[in-house]
């Protein structure tokens, strides 16, 4: 090879990867933007001190491409649902009184949020992209990422243990799912 | 290495827009000749190896937004052209035209078989262009560029078919930076 196509190879390189990381922030920048409204909206401006952490995910993972980006993007729609959850679900024995949800004088559920993120996880799993074994920890990796970098914004307006229990939660379902689903297409393949 | 044929192309460009590494290189491989090709053909080879690579660097940092499904080939020629045109804006054409006096013999001539198979690769592309737009507008272009049969359809309708037809032919041959 002459000096001159290794030279154009490693600029081609090199602003392919620009190319890319420019277009990961233009899109994280309208992830952000819109997490901001309906954060601001939903939760309050305390939420928005996580905002950097839902950029940089998103940045991340736009850039990596591939099943990283696939997972992400549907994990940061499911991160937009968790934000709308009604705080009356996730602390239910303060009922609907909106100012006795919001008071630290109510009492506070944490397995309620490990049930509601459970059943988020669960319910992630079910819409991870489908392929191969690798592909599907590098989805379900982006889609963990995704969906707490949003997640972490409703956290804001809960007790520790209660946003432990909605992220953890989240975290067990979708490992559980995809665990489920690795086993179930391994005993096919041995069928 | 062979040369991947055109579909590879298209499938290879798709995956790398998606982020796949591994199709960087054999796209590489496929592109940068075919880039050399044209400059030499356009211009002197001095500044043929440095718009090729400009214009490389163009083609890949734009990759993140091919659209999967688009044929590679004719966008890929559009932002080669768009190259040549910004040398000719930069002021290279006045260059150019001194530097043909200079060096001719360095130029392809009209029957060199770089430049025939340059020109057979344009076609080709435009016509790959052309037959992926939908029926009508490829009909309505192929009357306007080979006067081929005309549609039967009313002079006002075939107008704004040719329209459509040519803005749908511009957004597929890249539109880069808004040409």
């Amino acid at each position: 090879m002459d000096s001159n196509w290794d030279t154009t190879y490693g600029a081609a390189r090199r602003h392919y990867e620009l190319g890319r990381l420019r277009g990961a922030v233009v899109r994280a920048l309208v992830v952000v933007g819109l997490a901001a409204v309906v954060g601001g909206l939903a939760i309050g401006g305390a939420a928005l001190v996580w905002l950097p952490l839902a950029f940089i995910v998103s940045v991340f993972t736009e850039w990596q491409g591939r099943w990283w980006m696939r997972g992400a993007r549907r994990g940061t729609i499911a991160g937009f649902i968790s934000l709308v959850l009604p705080l009356s679900i996730l602390r239910p024995c303060c009922g609907s009184n909106p100012a006795a949800v919001l008071g630290a004088a109510c009492c506070t559920m944490p397995s309620v949020c490990w049930v509601a993120g459970g059943a988020l996880g669960l319910a992630l799993s079910l819409v991870l992209p489908r392929d191969g074994a690798a592909n599907r920890w590098e989805a379900a990796l982006g889609m963990l990422l995704g969906v707490l970098s949003i997640t972490v914004l409703r956290c804001s307006a809960l007790f520790l243990a209660e946003a432990a229990g909605l992220l953890g939660g989240l975290l067990a379902g979708v490992v559980a799912a995809s665990l489920a689903r690795a086993l179930l297409d391994r005993s096919r393949l041995a069928t | 290495m062979r040369d991947p044929v055109e579909d590879e192309l298209d499938a290879f460009m798709s995956r790398l827009a998606q982020g796949e590494r591994e199709a960087f290189d054999p796209l590489f491989r496929a592109l940068y000749p075919r880039a050399m090709r044209l400059m030499r053909v356009e211009l002197p080879s001095d500044q043929a190896a440095d718009a090729a690579q400009s214009a490389l660097m163009r083609v890949f940092a734009r990759a993140g937004e091919f659209e999967a499904g688009k044929p590679v080939l004719p966008w890929f020629y559009a932002i080669l052209a768009n190259e040549l045109r910004t040398e000719c804006r930069r002021g290279s054409a006045r260059r150019r035209r001194d530097a043909d006096e200079r060096l001719a013999a360095d130029l392809a001539a009209p029957d060199d078989p770089e430049r025939a198979l340059v020109e057979r690769e344009l076609h080709d592309a435009l016509a790959r262009a052309i037959a992926s737009l939908d029926d009508d507008s490829a009909r309505a272009i192929s009357f306007m560029i080979h006067g081929t049969e005309r549609p039967p359809v009313t002079a006002t309708a075939f107008r704004k078919r040719v329209s459509r037809a040519y803005a749908r032919l511009r957004w597929l041959l890249g539109a880069f930076d808004g040409q």
